[in-house]
């Protein structure tokens, strides 16, 4: 019987659940939730930095220079198959190397491919549909609820943008944040000052009247098409975005 | 601090820039510098769509409306009686950095109408571009309208400070431009996009051979031609579009169906945009600028207009039978390029996963090629379509009509 293993639910885990696996030759069920053990044949699999780094280290040489990535993007996914299509992806990879990237019909590696897709969708749209509110104190702040676990991947981005002024990104649904304090963006369990600082009530106003004016100026009725609008931009964004809130 | 009456000014000039679409914010590439704000990636980002269905990249607006044109298509004509207003230089860019803090939008395009002549409104653009990088070290986004007439020492300041520079030619023949906008001609149009392209050479051999060599817009040029004012056909859109890209090395050529806002008897009246016309011609357009299509095998004399029902990718293949079946495993990228259903990334995708092994008919649906369409076109182990050899019309009738089709036809053989 497969033997299960339980990691800590972080990708430092699964890589160290990985680890394990392949020292002890055999090939188990990852699960990051521990289920009800009802067999005793669940393992719990501490987490292990060097173990981790191993890991990754293999897969920097067996596979393509992207290859890490793509499967931490997967991982970020938070979808229940990532765990042991990526454990089974990267025991292609450690068999028969970047050919297995090029093959779609192996089952595992696409899945992770799949999944790594569609993390990067989410990461494209947090891009462009993030939008920040100016505090009193100077801080630019914008709240999310992204599909997936996406704050990991957009922190460069916004730094290298917005280098020169300190901003805050919250992701509503899995409660909690990353903020750039003009040294480094760090992770933080609630906006930082929210509790102190009020907005400039009256020049945020403003710009948000302002930017609600100019969406609606540049919209043009007699070409309306509000499939093309949606598949685009689904409502699920809309809660966010200042120009479709009420 | 913006006052009041800005929020005015904003409604009646970004409502009169919206018909230039000549406005991606991609062709980029501008990193930020140390206490800068902003940056460009190559790509460009959508950062909002309008209820149109169409993407709100930049903050597009006109420095100002007042003309001293009367193009019969323009809103701005200087005959309309339409509400006049103009920007200060500080009210662009303090809307500009105010948007752009906030991930509203990747950049600035800004147009405008002639008022005096054209260098007193291409210096009133240049000044807000040179506040921007200057005074606010701003590296996102600047797509800048060049004014025809507009001399070459401000031509250039432009291409210094910007992204990108547009002029739009709009008529898509020199004939049908006269008829409308008298005033204007090609000349004055052409002339400046030839000095540009020079600079613009230029400027990327200098970044070549030295990254510490300024950039002369490094996104190049683009321009818009609006269908459907005027009576020229597919043909003469496409040859013209095909000889800017290759002789003015033009980056982008924009096709806006001509929404009837003007009641000037010179332009249609009444009729919906011509989106499906509109849409056949981008077709056409990735055709020639990522498919290796020649303009020549998409129109010509005997068919001088895209056929509406199919994509014009579809119809040259469906005018060409000979050239299919197009074998997976085999042919070369220009070949498999020409599969309807089949499009760029797949190619490759194919011509790497085919180094691995032999490739069969699970493996493309897996690529992302669209097999309800290429299954007439393509031929892997286990599958050689022969219907197309048979006959193009009812391939097209497949296609285009699938529930009417004779259900008993066999359409496809197995291979021995």
């Amino acid at each position: 019987m497969t033997p299960t293993y339980a990691f800590d639910g972080s990708f430092e885990g699964l890589l160290s659940a990985v680890f394990v696996a392949f020292e002890r030759r055999e090939v188990a069920a990852l699960r990051a939730d521990p289920a009800p053990d009802l067999f005793g044949t669940q393992q719990i699999i501490r987490t292990d930095q060097r173990q981790a780094e191993r890991v990754a280290t293999g897969i920097r040489q067996w596979g393509s220079p992207g290859a890490l990535d793509t499967i931490y993007a997967a991982f970020l996914s938070e979808d229940p198959a990532a765990p042991d299509a990526i454990f089974a992806h990267i025991r292609a990879l450690s068999l028969q190397g970047r050919a297995v990237e090029d093959n779609p019909l192996h089952q595992a590696t696409w899945t992770v491919h799949r999944l790594a897709k569609r993390v990067g969708r989410e990461v494209h749209r947090m891009h462009a549909f993030v939008r920040f509110e100016e505090k009193e104190d100077g801080l630019y702040v914008a709240t999310v609820e992204p599909a997936c676990d996406v704050l990991p991947l957009i922190g460069d981005f916004f730094r290298a943008r917005y280098v020169a002024q300190r901003w805050a990104i919250f992701d509503a649904r899995r409660k909690y944040g990353i903020y750039y304090d003009l040294a480094s963006v760090q992770v933080v369990d609630a906006t930082p000052g929210t509790a102190a600082a009020e907005t400039d009530a009256a020049e945020e106003d403003r710009f948000q009247r302002l930017w609600r004016t100019y969406f609606e100026a540049v919209d043009i009725p007699e070409r309306r098409n509000r499939r093309l609008q949606l598949r685009h931009m689904p409502r699920r964004y809309w809660k966010h975005l200042t120009e479709t809130q009420p | 601090m913006l006052r009041p009456q800005v929020i005015e000014k904003l409604e009646v000039l970004a409502d009169a820039a919206k018909y230039d679409v000549s406005c991606a914010s991609s062709g980029g590439n501008r990193p930020n510098t140390p206490g800068g704000l902003g940056n460009s990636s190559g790509m460009g980002i959508c950062h909002s769509y309008t209820p149109d269905g169409r993407c709100v990249s930049l903050l597009k607006v006109l420095f100002t409306n007042h003309c001293i044109y009367d193009c019969a298509f323009c809103v701005s004509r200087r005959s309309n009686d339409v509400k006049r207003a103009a920007f200060t230089v500080q009210e662009v860019v303090e809307l500009t950095i105010g948007f752009y803090r906030r991930n509203y939008i990747e950049g600035l395009f800004l147009s405008s109408g002639i008022f005096k002549d054209a260098d007193t409104t291409t210096e009133r653009l240049v000044r807000v571009a040179r506040e921007l990088r200057e005074t606010h070290r701003f590296n996102g986004y600047i797509h800048l309208k060049v004014i025809p007439g507009a001399s070459p020492e401000l031509l250039a300041e432009a291409g210094r400070l910007a992204d990108r520079l547009s002029v739009n030619l709009e008529i898509p023949s020199e004939e049908g431009l006269k008829k409308v906008a008298p005033e204007k001609d090609y000349a004055s149009a052409l002339g400046p996009m030839a000095f540009l392209k020079t600079r613009i050479d230029d400027g990327r051999q200098e970044r070549a051979a030295s990254k510490k060599a300024p950039r002369f817009a490094p996104g190049g040029q683009s321009t818009q031609l609006v269908v459907g004012a005027t009576p020229e056909n597919d043909h003469t859109v496409l040859h013209l579009a095909d000889g800017l890209y290759r002789e003015h090395g033009l980056r982008r050529v924009y096709y806006s169906g001509y929404v009837p806002i003007s009641p000037d008897p010179r332009v249609p009246q009444g009729q919906a945009a011509p989106v499906l016309r509109e849409h056949r011609l981008y077709q056409a357009d990735w055709l020639l600028r990522h498919y290796q299509f020649e303009v020549g095998e998409i129109v010509d004399e005997a068919h001088p207009d895209l056929d509406p029902e199919v994509d014009p990718k579809l119809g040259w293949a469906l005018r060409h039978p000979e050239r299919f079946p197009v074998d997976v495993n085999r042919a070369p990228l220009e070949d498999l390029l020409r599969v309807p259903g089949l499009g760029v990334r797949s190619a490759h995708r194919i011509i790497a996963g085919r180094r691995h092994g032999t490739l069969r008919w699970e493996h493309l649906k897996r690529f992302g090629v669209v097999l309800k369409r290429a299954r007439y076109f393509v031929s892997v182990p286990g599958h050689t379509p022969r219907l197309l050899e048979r006959s193009p019309a009812l391939v097209r009738q497949q296609l285009v009509r699938p529930a009417a089709a004779a259900p008993q036809l066999s359409l496809f053989a197995q291979a021995a």
